[in-house]
């Protein structure tokens, strides 16, 4: 007996002893190799196209729904500097008349740091008005900007107006992601305390910053203001001119002249001081700001007015580290969307490549 | 391209059938071995490598073998060919005529039931050459792939392997 014929033999009768299942599995494979080469045909974009675009799709809608940094900048106190800058005397404070427009909470506060610019429009029948409305013919006229997360704050500013004995005149907001302004009077021996609530009902949410612009027009502070400067200057020049003359006459005459214009400014700070006892209502402009999600925390706002050059920038070291950091957080952004693009593309392409590879070996 | 494909499936399919038909002696799972080993080839074409040297033939052999392991696991009656655990597997088909589910002749029976005995007592890798070459019908180079061995050793292995056989059959 020959071995490996006999074992052919067996493996002949083997090889054909399932014809009749080959047959019905053939027809089956068939219709699954049919479908199979339409799905990974090489040439079959269109499944790509609807992955990118979903993906391009997907990319507009991060960056349209992206939060924008809020509009309103509140460190800028560049106008109120300026001003300061023209006053000439100071108060009893040591502060200027003027005083420090811009001031935190942190500050105690100071009614007699009145606050004044040069671009008042009020009228004399205005003030009579006010007077005669609101007892007081001295109106420090103050803005407040909160951030806050908070739905809705205004609610409660406006019922911290009326608790402390004010009430609030007027809420505007111009656009909805706009600030909303809240315009009111707050008695002044109660504005202490409205600042403290204020910034507790901030607090209590998340505190982000409060800048306390005092931009007060107050035409009569301001025309007393004026007219002590103007005496000052010139009890300046007189003592100047007093000093430089040798004619005994002359120098009479000045000295009178200048006892004339000391008497003048005694005067003029009496009436300043009058006008700091008789405050009786401070106007209060509360501006009310929800914080976009992005700027959730107080130090990614202060970051972000860091870099933009709105706070003092500190070190160049820090300066440096501070845009590593955010060009690093948007590089990453930027990455984690690209990844929706890239991602389907690579695989499709790899397996695209290897589709082709099998069925060009299959031919 | 399908076509090809089917081709392919027209001369592959007896030789799979044979190949473990001979392993897990059971039609029925040596049908639906089969029939899944030829549609994970095609689910994953893709990562064919033709490339690397391998044919169609050798991956799907190892396609074949890796389900074969799988079913095993999975049915403990099944087993590879052994005649003493043949004995203890009630589900198992130790006859020829069995094995191919038709009337042979009395002589021919007899014959090939010997020879089936004697690859039976060989060892796990001699009965594994003998089945891929002379049951399967596969060629060296495919084979070579298959069991991870050189054309030329297999083929000093399989002269070995059919000495061994005809020393059992007392020939």
């Amino acid at each position: 007996m020959n071995v490996k014929d006999t074992i052919k033999e067996m493996g002949e009768a083997l090889r054909s002893s399932n014809s009749g299942q080959q047959a019905m599995f053939r027809a089956r494979l068939a219709a699954q190799a049919d479908a199979a080469v339409a799905i990974t045909r090489p040439s079959v974009w269109k499944q790509y196209v609807f992955f990118a675009t979903s993906s391009i799709a997907m990319l507009i809608l991060v960056i349209v729904t992206w939060p924008k940094p809020p509009d309103v900048v509140v460190y800028d106190s560049s106008p109120f500097n300026s001003v300061s800058a023209q006053a000439g005397l100071g108060d009893h404070k040591g502060r200027g008349l003027l005083g420090r427009l811009e001031e935190s909470f942190d500050d105690a506060y100071e009614p007699s740091a009145l606050t004044v610019t040069s671009t008042t429009t009020a009228s004399p029948g205005e003030i009579v008005d006010y007077e005669n409305e609101n007892g007081s013919m001295l109106d420090v006229k103050t803005t407040i900007s909160l951030w806050s997360t908070k739905d809705d704050l205004v609610t409660p500013v406006q019922n911290l107006f009326e608790y402390l004995g004010g009430h609030v005149s007027g809420i505007s907001q111009y656009a909805m992601d706009q600030p909303t302004h809240l315009t009111g009077l707050v008695p002044a021996d109660s504005y202490f305390l409205f600042r403290e609530q204020l910034r507790d009902l901030v607090s209590a949410d998340k505190y982000m910053t409060e800048v306390l612009n005092a931009n007060d027009l107050i035409p009569s502070a301001i025309n007393i203001e004026e007219s002590i400067t103007e005496v000052t200057e010139a009890i300046t020049k007189l003592k100047d001119d007093i000093a430089k003359m040798e004619n005994a006459t002359t120098k009479a005459s000045l000295q009178r002249q200048l006892e004339n214009r000391e008497l003048q400014l005694e005067n003029l700070v009496g009436s300043r001081a009058d006008l700091d006892e008789n405050v009786e209502y401070v106007k209060v402009t509360v501006m009310v700001t929800e914080i976009p999600g992005f700027w959730e925390t107080r130090e990614a706002y202060d970051l972000h007015n860091l870099v933009m050059g709105m706070e003092k920038p500190g070190s160049f070291v820090q300066r440096a580290l501070v845009n590593i950091l955010i060009v690093g957080f948007w590089a990453l952004q930027i990455l984690s969307i690209a990844i929706w693009f890239l991602i389907p593309l690579v695989i499709w392409l790899t397996y695209r490549r290897r589709q082709r590879l099998a069925w060009k070996d299959l031919d | 391209m399908q076509k090809q494909f089917l081709e392919l499936y027209d001369e592959y399919y007896p030789k799979l059938y044979a190949y473990v038909l001979m392993r897990v002696r059971h039609r029925e799972v040596a049908e639906d071995i089969v029939q899944h080993s030829f549609l994970k080839a095609l689910d994953n074409l893709a990562s064919f490598k033709p490339r690397r040297g391998a044919t169609f033939g050798s991956w799907l052999f190892q396609i074949a073998k890796n389900e074969l392991v799988d079913r095993i696991r999975q049915d403990a009656k099944l087993t590879f060919c052994q005649t003493e655990v043949l004995d203890l597997n009630p589900t198992a088909i130790s006859t020829i005529d069995q094995l191919l589910n038709a009337e042979l002749a009395v002589e021919q029976k007899e014959r090939w039931q010997k020879v089936l005995c004697a690859i039976e007592h060989l060892d796990e890798e001699d009965r594994e050459l003998i089945t891929l070459k002379y049951l399967a019908d596969l060629p060296y180079q495919e084979i070579a792939k298959t069991m991870n061995k050189k054309p030329n050793t297999l083929a000093v292995m399989l002269k070995r392997a059919l000495e061994k056989v005809r020393v059992d059959l007392g020939i």
